[in-house]
């Protein structure tokens, strides 16, 4: 089973895709999800009103819930012993209930340094309507 | 045409880069729930999470918290009793002053009074998890930019260092690099 298997490091190179990842549709229960796994109570998260009146198309994902999205995209590629070393990522669109999310990355960069062997991704989040809703630069500790 | 200063924004803030300014605690000692919580959301199945027996043989040897639910787990109160809240604010009072609010002042001072977050990276050093007690934070200014002219209106960039440590031993566990923009919206760039 594959949450149970650890990317081999020498089988890793430069410009390999990782296994796409569908999420999806979202639906108000994701959202209450986010609201209860992440502890995000504000409002544009969770009350449609509130987030069309400030402009928004909709209640939308938060910050933390795409943490762990990106989270376990780059974990489910690099094992459960692979660790995140280093997330910064852009919020470019926001998804919202009916959106179908696709999760894909790409390994840019294989290294060694300071004993952990690393590698450098480019993970990218597309929904239905546009490519590249959130856009992330992840370094990955295989083992 | 503004008159010339002898001193600039930052150089006024300069004094206070790189003081750390008050420690703020999470809300509850790190647990199992917060955890499974946070990978039920969405739907993370990774057995170092929520499979102990898993986990143990493991280089982690126990249950973790994902490295990247850091925020999420030192995240304070949405809601609690007042006498909770006003006992929580007199801790961090008694530990000085907060030198990021300073250098807000000193910022705000110029004009620049609205905020926008522009980047955030994280890094973490440490795994931690159920039996760490509750996550500290502390956090200081690094630098202040010159004032710039962007989009939104002339301001300055603010880069904080924000580090977390676990109660159990004060390891630092992460550390968050957050560039923040306080700029001046009465005045955007003339066409």
């Amino acid at each position: 089973m594959a949450f149970f298997e650890d990317r081999d490091w020498d089988t890793v190179f430069e410009g390999a895709s990782l296994q796409p990842l569908e999420f999806g549709p979202i639906t108000m229960t994701t959202q209450v999800m986010d609201a209860s796994g992440t502890r995000d109570l504000y409002p544009i998260h969770h009350d449609r009103e509130f987030a069309k009146a400030n402009g928004a198309r909709d209640i939308f994902l938060n910050t933390m819930w795409y943490q762990g999205l990106l989270g376990r995209f780059v974990n489910e590629w690099g094992g459960p012993e692979s660790f995140i070393r280093k997330l910064s990522f852009d919020m470019r669109a926001t998804n919202c209930p009916g959106d179908l999310l696709t999760v894909r990355g790409t390994v840019q960069k294989k290294y060694e340094q300071e004993g952990q062997k690393l590698v450098d991704l480019d993970v990218r989040i597309d929904n239905q309507i546009q490519p590249d809703t959130v856009t992330a630069r992840i370094t990955l500790e295989l083992v | 045409m503004s008159e010339a200063r002898d001193t600039s924004c930052r150089d006024e803030c300069a004094p206070h880069f790189g003081q750390r300014g008050p420690s703020r605690f999470s809300r509850a000692e790190l647990n199992a729930p917060m955890i499974w919580n946070f990978a039920e959301s969405v739907h993370d199945a990774n057995p170092v999470y929520w499979d102990e027996t898993y986990a143990k043989q493991t280089r982690f040897g126990r249950i973790i918290a994902p490295p990247h639910s850091i925020m999420t787990m030192s995240g304070g109160h949405w809601w609690a009793p007042d006498y909770i809240l006003e006992r929580e604010e007199q801790e961090i009072a008694e530990q000085g002053d907060d030198p990021t609010e300073t250098i807000r002042e000193i910022v705000a001072k110029y004009g620049y009074t609205t905020a926008t977050n522009v980047t955030r990276e994280d890094e973490f050093l440490q795994p931690y998890g159920p039996g760490d007690g509750r996550i500290k934070q502390t956090s200081y200014v690094d630098d202040v930019s010159e004032e710039k002219q962007t989009a939104v209106g002339k301001g300055v960039f603010i880069i904080t260092i924000i580090e977390y440590r676990r109660e159990v031993d004060d390891e630092m566990i992460a550390r968050a690099r957050n560039v923040l923009l306080m700029y001046d919206s009465s005045q955007p760039r003339e066409s």
